[in-house]
């Protein structure tokens, strides 16, 4: 069964398969139950926009991580400074 | 010890200027001596050194760390290796001998902040008696 069909009457029987660029989303013969698409696309539109996210927050700790490490270079440098300046 | 590793950095051997003084004055230390302070607790960071090696980590400035191990081969030759990590805008450079140089990234560079930030704590309060919080000095 194609999208367009599917698109059509908006559901998935058993045994159908519906495939996308990125997922595949397989009615196994034991799950009787039917499908709703809309339901399952609106599932996958969230699941993609939580990936997002997570991929952005990991990107954003990372590039936070010079300047925590610029702070920690800095401070110790100032330590330094000021052991050597006091003991003068 | 550093020879190696300031090669690396400076680009020069020439570390006459980094020696030990051969008498120095109890209280008046010099930055090349801070800095060793400092590697004898860095070098502990990453658990226990292997017999027969020796290991240096320690922040040269606020840009650069570097790390140097020394050992013995089976054959009885002297090996060393000096990473060198520069902080930069954006990423952290890793720069191996023979002109290696990669970003850190995923968990080799959690494990650097980690390190850093240890070194950080421990060479506050052990040398330089400070709150790593703070940074206000222990009275």
């Amino acid at each position: 069964m194609t999208e367009p069909e599917l698109s059509r009457s908006n559901t998935i029987y058993e045994g159908t398969r519906f495939e996308s660029n990125e997922t595949v989303i397989d009615i196994h013969a034991g799950n009787p139950d039917l499908i709703d698409l809309a339901a399952a696309r609106e599932a996958r539109a969230v699941a993609d926009a939580e990936i997002a996210a997570a991929r952005e927050a990991a990107a954003n700790a990372e590039t936070r991580d010079p300047d925590q490490a610029h702070t920690i270079g800095a401070r110790l440098l100032y330590y330094r400074g000021e052991a050597i300046r006091s003991a003068a | 010890m550093f020879k190696k590793a300031l090669t690396l950095i400076t680009g020069t051997d020439d570390t006459s200027a980094l020696r030990m003084p051969k008498a120095r004055a109890a209280k008046k230390l010099t930055e090349r001596e801070l800095i060793q302070m400092e590697s004898e607790i860095g070098g502990k960071l990453f658990g226990e050194v292997p017999k027969g090696h020796r290991r240096e980590f320690f922040c040269l400035d606020d840009k650069t760390w570097v790390w140097y191990e020394e050992w013995i081969d089976q054959s009885g030759k002297r090996q060393n290796m000096t990473v060198r990590y520069e902080v930069q805008e954006k990423n952290i450079l890793k720069v191996q001998e023979g002109a290696r140089y990669s970003f850190l990234e995923g968990d080799e560079l959690k494990n650097f902040m980690a390190a850093i930030t240890a070194y950080h704590d421990r060479v506050a309060r052990e040398v330089y008696h400070r709150d790593p919080h703070t940074g206000q000095k222990f009275v």
